[in-house]
């Protein structure tokens, strides 16, 4: 049973946005309930996994100072609208801590900050998206992909449009009926602004911290080890 | 059975030389013991070492035995169960985010059942009476509420041993008095042990048996009498008394001293006639303040003028408002009515109460750094102010690693490099030791003697006394009454300096150069002006060990007026 | 101000002591059928039902102001996707007017106001829920099964007020040294990025304190961890969850029925009669209807059994 969870992970993870596209192709009337449910299955699969690994206390506090600080820059950063550091946050968490403290940071930070913003049907999309961005962060950072710095700068640029695009796919495909491009693509256009801030914020975010925090985080992790 | 007993325990960081050696302790149970020594002496390593799972890496040999266990061999399940560790800051020791999730904490990890758990949680919250705190979020207590909760959270594992690491050092004096009491109610209600570490003994004296000292690498039982300030009369005017001083004042050799010392009396009596000429570098009037239009009224019609150049202090109870009036001063919080003039605001600073809120970089020096293209000091000035401030050692370590003193010298350096004229002290002697605070005190001396204003915030009354030229205290929001020192507690009857180790190590060490100590009997007179001296700090020297050990740093540096600010910093 | 959003909730419970002395489950089990019923019926009638239900359960328990600025905030939305289906997904037989080219059909109109409505009610759903589903109580259903992850919410909830507070405190001490005090926007922004290092790098710190104290508190001392129950499961709750049960399937099944005649295209389809949406109507309004009338009667919530 856990060996099954842990080798379905992957492919819960990965077939959120393949069944969000099939729901569209085929039409499905309940597409709006019917992904929710996916999403959720999906963070629930990672959740049980990430329970069963019995993670180690020095697995568990950066983890859980890292959400609390994107939550805590989510709120603080307010006042500019999607100006936000939780993007690149998850991105360092997954480089430095790995690839699934990168996904624990991003849905933390969503879960936790949606508290004091208000909960809604995006909430399980925030965690999943941002959790997905630390995810994948991680897993390119095991393959060395982030040894150029351009690389994590269009990571972040192209994670934080990704974000906005899944988050709006779902409001498309799941409240638009008969699908069609035009409308689609009215509502990403709509969007299109505020997940360029996002973008350019992720990016600035990365140029300035991801150095000097890269630094001071592995002597954290140097600390816990003692 | 004895509680606790440490047999020829040796301990040593890797490739350091040990800090301890042959430590040999016991303790029977129902003992409240007080650990002393100066910071850095290993107090709380040996603490830690007695508890297994915090136990510091390193080389270590001898044996510790918890109630007849060696603590090595002891599971986590015991050690949790058996021994109870609370440590400096309560902020940081709380894991969830309501009360009951936290005393609920410990006894998760230990597995304990849903029934047994639920009558322990409700034992332990009765017996502190928080039952009404149950389901508010920790974030709503206070720092005294915190704390309690702290000790509530581990005495729900019902430990046989409390280990307690400067378990007050960051509480006010109030919620101090209520946790020293809950702590004495364990210790002779329940029977409970308690060892607790800490530097400042004389507010713990009254509820302890019995007291040991690390000095030298040794570990001495010392008398509890040594903690016992009570029979010390300082003469708050002692000034104009020096021949009570059986030193003498016209020896030679304290000649400069003296000299400074007088300018120093001078100073508060010249700091006094310039607020009278309303030479002010401050002045607030008429001020009220509230945070939000839901909240009451923190200041209502505060009026207050600081002289510049003077040492001023901003005392009160707890939520009276002193630091939303720093605050305003500072500029941070926008007025809410009345009128607040700072024309020193243009080069002011601010040293926060917790100066970790300062630091930004990854070394002493790079700290110091951090300002220093836009304020344009030279390096050489850089590096002698860590030598001023003693922390040319430590440069290259992260500022994290430094110790609390140090800590709150460094931000007060980095402050200090963008050379300002005011300087807006919150709780600048929170935590630390006598030693540490000797040293700030001198610092601020210095400072003022080139001229900076300070304007500090405390609940520390005995540094006010020996510091401060003028205070203030505040009281239902507004300034009750503003005088100088010494008149300023003379007419006071509760709300005094008492005397502590820091007054005792200060007093002393300026006794050669102005202000007598004068040790009275109890029973004798304790007014101001005619306390019979009966042999001043001489006499002391065992407590003088005992608490704060010989301070390499400052006779050479007492304050005078022939340090001009080039020489400072 | 945001911060204390959390701890103002607590305090608006008073007025909702029916639903609120259910056990957790229940209630999250009711606000989750609520929300899938109104999700998976797609039929002008059921969502205006939903619709004006949340609305007026989150007015009531958590102020008609806080009920209109929550819809005023997710407006260009709800508005987005009323308006996307007419002009784009335009489908139908009933031509009301001509838009450039482009001909707006009736059936598309009602079909996009429904998805409005229901993006409307969801939300206002989700709204409601927060006043009575306070954090703590979404973690004891859903981090009992998940320890772990149950304590760590718990940590990062506690941290982050904690955080928001030091981040205005660094903010406002960097203001209030002269000499570093940011002079232009440029500065600003990097005062900002300043005080998420400083932050960062004091909690980290604090963490490996808070570390030791979980370890002294036992942490990992036992295979496997017990929960601390706050709320039990009372008959009172057996019957109101039966209660529950019983309309909610009903009303599944009035509206599965209703649903399957019912069409928007290519022509709206003929409505029930009015008894077909009693069920589904008293479900919507049940919490609502529970807080109510124990205020009426102004004794505790076990009095409405």
């Amino acid at each position: 049973m856990k060996q099954l969870l842990k080798q379905l992970e992957i492919p819960a993870l990965v077939g959120v946005p393949v069944v969000l596209l099939l729901c569209a192709f085929f039409r499905v009337a309940q597409t709006a309930v019917l992904s929710l449910g996916i999403v959720l299955v999906a963070l629930l699969i990672f959740f049980v996994n990430y329970e069963t690994a019995k993670p180690a206390l020095r697995q568990i506090m950066p983890t859980v100072v890292l959400g609390a600080l994107a939550a805590a820059g989510r709120i603080l950063f307010a006042p500019i609208p999607n100006f936000k550091p939780v993007t690149a946050l998850c991105i360092l968490a997954g480089v430095v801590f790995g690839r699934r403290a990168g996904f624990m940071v991003g849905a933390l930070a969503a879960l936790v900050s949606n508290f004091f913003f208000g909960q809604g049907p995006w909430t399980p999309w925030q965690m999943y998206a941002w959790g997905m961005i630390g995810y994948g962060a991680g897993m390119l950072a095991e393959r060395g992909w982030f040894k150029h710095p351009v690389v994590l700068y269009g990571y972040g640029f192209l994670s934080a449009i990704a974000y906005g695009v899944l988050l709006n796919t779902w409001h498309v495909i799941g409240f638009v009926k008969p699908f069609t491009w035009q409308g689609a693509l009215l509502a990403y256009g709509a969007s299109l602004p505020f997940d360029a801030i996002h973008a350019v914020a992720t990016v600035a975010f990365l140029l300035v911290i991801f150095a000097p925090w890269r630094k001071k985080l592995e002597r954290i992790k140097k600390k816990y080890e003692l | 059975m004895n509680a606790l007993t440490i047999s020829d325990f040796t301990f040593s960081y890797p490739e350091k030389d040990p800090l301890f050696t042959d430590v040999s302790l016991t303790l029977e149970e129902g003992s409240f013991a007080l650990l002393v020594g100066r910071t850095g002496c290993g107090k709380t390593t040996l603490l830690r070492a007695i508890k297994s799972e915090l136990a510091p890496a390193g080389n270590r040999c001898g044996l510790i035995e918890v109630f007849g266990r060696n603590t090595f061999t002891l599971t986590t399940y015991e050690s949790a169960s058996m021994i109870g560790h609370v440590a400096q800051s309560a902020e940081n020791q709380i894991v969830c985010d309501s009360v009951w999730h936290e005393l609920a904490f410990g006894l998760e990890n230990l597995g304990v059942s849903q029934a047994e758990m639920r009558r322990r949680i409700a034992e332990v919250a009765s017996f502190f009476d928080i039952e009404s705190l149950m389901h508010a979020p920790v974030t709503s207590l206070s720092g005294g509420q915190k704390q309690a909760v702290t000790l509530a959270s581990i005495l729900v594992m019902q430990p046989k041993l409390l280990l307690l690491d400067e378990p007050t050092a960051q509480l006010d004096p109030v919620a101090e008095k209520n946790f020293l009491h809950a702590l004495f109610r364990i210790n002779r209600e329940l029977g409970i042990t308690v060892v607790v570490a800490t530097h400042a003994p004389e507010t713990m004296r009254a509820y302890a048996h019995e007291a040991f000292c690390i000095t030298d690498k040794r570990l001495e039982p010392i008398s509890l009498d040594e903690f016992d300030f009570s029979d010390f009369v300082f003469d708050e005017q002692g000034h104009g008394e020096r021949n009570h001083d059986e030193r003498g004042y016209d020896e030679p050799n304290h000649g400069e001293r003296n000299h400074g010392e007088r300018n120093h009396g001078e100073r508060k009596k010249k700091a006094l006639a310039e607020l009278s000429e309303n030479n002010t570098a401050l002045s607030l009037h008429d001020v009220f303040f509230r945070y939000t239009a839901h909240e009451p009224w923190v200041l209502r019609g505060l009026d207050v003028d600081i002289a510049s150049g003077s040492i001023h202090a901003i005392i009160g109870a707890n939520g009276s408002g002193k630091s939303t009036l720093l605050h305003l001063i500072a500029g941070i919080l926008k007025r809410g009515r009345g009128q607040v003039k700072n024309k020193l605001s243009a080069a002011q600073a601010l040293l926060p109460q917790n100066p970790k809120a300062l630091f930004v970089c990854d070394s002493a020096y790079e700290e110091l750094q951090e300002w220093q293209k836009r304020c344009g000091y030279t390096e050489a000035r850089l590096a002698a102010t860590l030598e001023r401030f003693g922390l040319s050692a430590h440069a290259d370590q992260h500022p994290y690693d430094l110790s609390g003193g140090q800590q709150q010298k460094l931000a007060l350096a980095k402050l200090l490099l963008t050379n300002p004229d005011l300087l807006l002290l919150d709780e600048p002697t929170k935590g630390l030791d006598a030693t540490a605070k000797c040293e700030i005190a001198e610092i601020l001396l210095s400072l003022r003697d080139v001229g900076t204003t300070i304007i500090l915030v405390t609940h520390d009354l005995s540094f006010v006394a020996c510091v401060a030229d003028s205070a203030t205290m505040l009281f239902d929001g507004q300034a009750t009454c503003t005088e100088a020192l010494p008149d300023f507690f003379a007419q006071n009857i509760f709300y005094r300096p008492r005397v502590d180790a820091f007054m005792l190590r200060w007093r002393e060490h300026q006794a050669p150069l102005n202000k007598g100590v004068h040790a009275a009997n109890r029973s004798t007179t304790t007014g101001a002006t005619t306390g019979a001296t009966t042999g001043a700090t001489p006499g002391k020297s065992a407590s003088e060990g005992a608490h704060a050990a010989n301070r390499s740093t400052t006779t050479g540096n007492a304050p005078t007026s022939s340090i001009s600010a080039g020489d400072f910093l | 101000m945001i911060a204390l959003g959390e701890q103002t909730r607590e305090t608006q419970t008073s007025k909702l002591h029916a639903f609120d002395s259910l056990h957790p489950t229940i209630q999250l089990g009711c606000f989750a059928a609520i929300l899938i019923l109104t999700m998976v019926t797609i039929h002008p009638i059921f969502l205006a039902l939903s619709f004006v239900a949340a609305f007026s359960f989150c007015g009531f328990a958590r102020g008609w102001k806080t009920a209109l600025a929550t819809l005023a905030w997710q407006a260009p939305l709800v508005l987005l996707c009323a308006a996307i289906n007419p002009l784009f997904s335009s489908a139908g037989t009933t031509t009301l007017f001509h838009l450039g080219s482009k001909a707006v059909m009736a059936e598309s109109v009602v079909f996009g106001g429904c998805m409005g409505l229901m993006l409307a009610a969801v939300i206002l759903w989700f709204c409601a829920a927060s006043a009575v589903l306070t954090s703590d109580k979404v973690m004891a259903v859903l981090g009992s099964r998940l320890p772990s992850i149950g304590l760590m919410v718990s940590m990062t909830m506690r941290l982050v007020p904690q955080f928001v507070e030091r981040g205005r405190l660094i903010e406002g001490n960097l203001r209030a040294v002269s000499a570093a005090a940011p002079q232009n926007s440029q500065e600003v922004v990097g005062g900002r990025i300043r005080l998420v290092s400083t932050l960062m790098g004091w909690s980290m710190e604090d963490s490996l304190e808070r570390a030791d104290a979980m370890k002294a508190r036992g942490w990992g001392a036992t295979k496997t961890r017990t929960t601390y129950k706050r709320y039990q499961f009372r008959r009172f709750d057996a019957v109101a969850l039966a209660l529950c049960g019983v309309l909610g399937a009903l009303s599944a099944v009035s509206a599965w029925l209703v649903c399957s005649r019912w069409q928007f295209y290519p022509a709206l389809g003929s409505l029930a009669p009015w008894w077909a949406y009693l069920p589904f109507a008293l479900f919507m309004f049940l919490p609502l209807l529970a807080c109510i009338s124990e205020n009426v009667r102004g004794g505790n919530g076990r009095n409405l059994l």
